[in-house]
């Protein structure tokens, strides 16, 4: 998502501009589409009775039969002298595929499970006005979670990380970029003035991850990264005197084709599904952040 | 003069101006505005007769309850629409879910996407019929899919939900790890 290349350009325009004292960045919103892909059990748990000898469902205290992947049960038959005639073993296994879904209000309802968030509203899972945002200031990102109430401060998520790319990975663009300076001079008055432009716009994709949060710990993906970037320049008057920053400012992205492992003690999980980021809006990042 | 006096002057003044504006004959009334639930058109409407004006509290027909606020009217400025749409997502209520659904048909594609986005992010399996029906008016095959791909998202079980229910994860034998695994027993038999 944070291209090297925007990155890099972006550094170079503010070395060509006056410093200001607004820190010029932008937020994004994020929507998170993920599913989880999981084992279910699909056999219930069977033993032999010890009075009967026969094959019984096991039930739970509430009468219910308990789910289990296998059974290993061994039944025999006697004869009339007790002795055994006959003796079958049995191992069986079952499972089936679930799938549920991992999105923002999942993410949200985790951060205030494990008490990274403060639980918002009324109704479980207390996450009313929560969501989840990206703060980009040029050299880095970061994802947040963010509140409607204004007297809520951001509280960085530091588990969720957007990924700068795969170290040596693809990053393909259409870009295109144009710096123009000027200066006129005035030979009479001896003096000149200096005016420049610039503009630059990117259409990208890259090769990234990113870790998700979940209540099972951070779960790294793989993915693709689409979008785009532009240059928009930021201008603000400090002590009458005007003060311009080339802001790149992201268009609409998305992750996208996510692939996520989670090995734990009850087998694996697979994540998969997008991600997306709104479009891009213009802020001053040290006084969102309380610089 | 101390806090006091002036705490009972402020109070003082601020009643006399009450009073004033209460009984004035001449004091100017702010104009009435339409209750945001009401239609507009009904303040546009003839004044109400005589006979209407004598009706029982019990006859004046009652408007429905207002569920959600209406969409907002077209041509209000993008910036608009996308922060409605922001707010009513956040609420992870289906009850806002009407104040997003008009902009899944949105001319704008940047709006349709922020709309198919906040019924994403709200998360309510009762979005899916309306992404289902805004497929039905896509403006493109691959838009279409996309609705009906993210409706069929939603209509899945939360995740959080399983796990807080246990129901998401059940332990497993180290022996049940590799299901493939024939049994010795099995093994030499079909040598």
């Amino acid at each position: 998502m944070k291209i090297k290349l925007a990155t890099a350009l972006a550094a170079m325009s503010l070395c060509g501009t006056a410093f200001s004292q607004s820190m010029w960045g932008t937020t994004s919103s994020i929507t998170v589409a993920l599913t989880f892909t999981y084992e279910l059990p699909a056999l219930q748990e069977k033993m032999v009775d010890f009075d009967t000898g026969k094959l019984v469902i096991s039930k739970d205290e509430d009468g219910q039969p308990i789910p289990t992947f296998e059974n290993n049960y061994t039944l025999e038959t006697f004869n009339k002298d007790g002795e055994v005639t006959k003796s079958v073993t049995t191992d069986e296994y079952g499972s089936k595929m679930a799938v549920s879904k991992f999105g923002n209000a999942d993410i949200l309802a985790y951060l205030v499970d494990s008490a990274v968030l403060e639980p918002k509203g009324t109704k479980f899972p207390f996450i009313t006005g929560y969501s989840l945002i990206v703060v980009d200031d040029g050299v880095t990102s970061m994802v947040y979670a963010k509140h409607t109430d204004r007297n809520t401060p951001l509280v960085p998520v530091d588990e969720f990380i957007l990924g700068d790319g795969v170290e040596g990975g693809a990053f393909v663009a259409t870009a295109s970029r144009k710096s123009v300076d000027t200066t006129t001079y005035n030979i009479t008055a001896g003096t000149e003035t200096n005016s420049s432009t610039f503009s630059y716009s990117e259409t990208y994709k890259e090769a990234g991850f990113v870790s998700v949060p979940s209540f099972m710990g951070p779960i790294e993906c793989s993915g693709i990264w689409t979008g785009t970037y532009k240059a928009v320049a930021k201008t603000e008057t400090i002590d009458e005197e005007k003060y311009t920053t080339q802001v790149f400012v992201p268009g609409a992205a998305k992750f996208d084709k996510v692939v996520g492992v989670l090995e734990g003690d009850f087998g694996s999980e697979i994540l998969e599904g997008t991600i997306s980021l709104g479009a891009g809006a213009i802020v001053d990042v040290g006084a969102l952040l309380g610089f | 003069m101390n806090k006091l006096t002036t705490l009972g002057l402020t109070l003082g003044g601020g009643v006399l101006l009450c009073a004033y504006w209460l009984a004035g004959p001449d004091t100017p009334k702010p104009p009435k505005q339409p209750s945001a639930g009401y239609p507009l058109a009904q303040s546009k409407s003839a004044p109400p007769s005589a006979q209407q004006q004598e009706k029982a509290p019990s006859q004046i027909p009652v408007p429905p309850p207002v569920i959600a606020p209406a969409p907002l009217p077209p041509g209000t400025d993008r910036q608009i629409i996308l922060e409605a749409i922001h707010t009513a997502s956040i609420s992870y209520d289906p009850v806002d879910l009407p104040r997003i659904q008009p902009y899944l048909s949105h001319p704008d594609p940047e709006i349709r996407e922020a709309a198919l986005n906040g019924i994403v992010t709200l998360g309510h399996a009762s979005g899916a019929p309306l992404l289902r029906d805004a497929a039905n008016r896509a403006m493109s095959p691959k838009e279409a899919a996309l609705l009906r791909e993210r409706a069929d998202y939603l209509e899945l079980p939360s995740a959080f939900e399983l796990m807080k229910a246990g129901k998401l994860n059940f332990p497993k034998k180290a022996s049940s790890k590799n299901p493939r695994q024939v049994p010795k027993k099995a093994r030499e038999d079909t040598k």
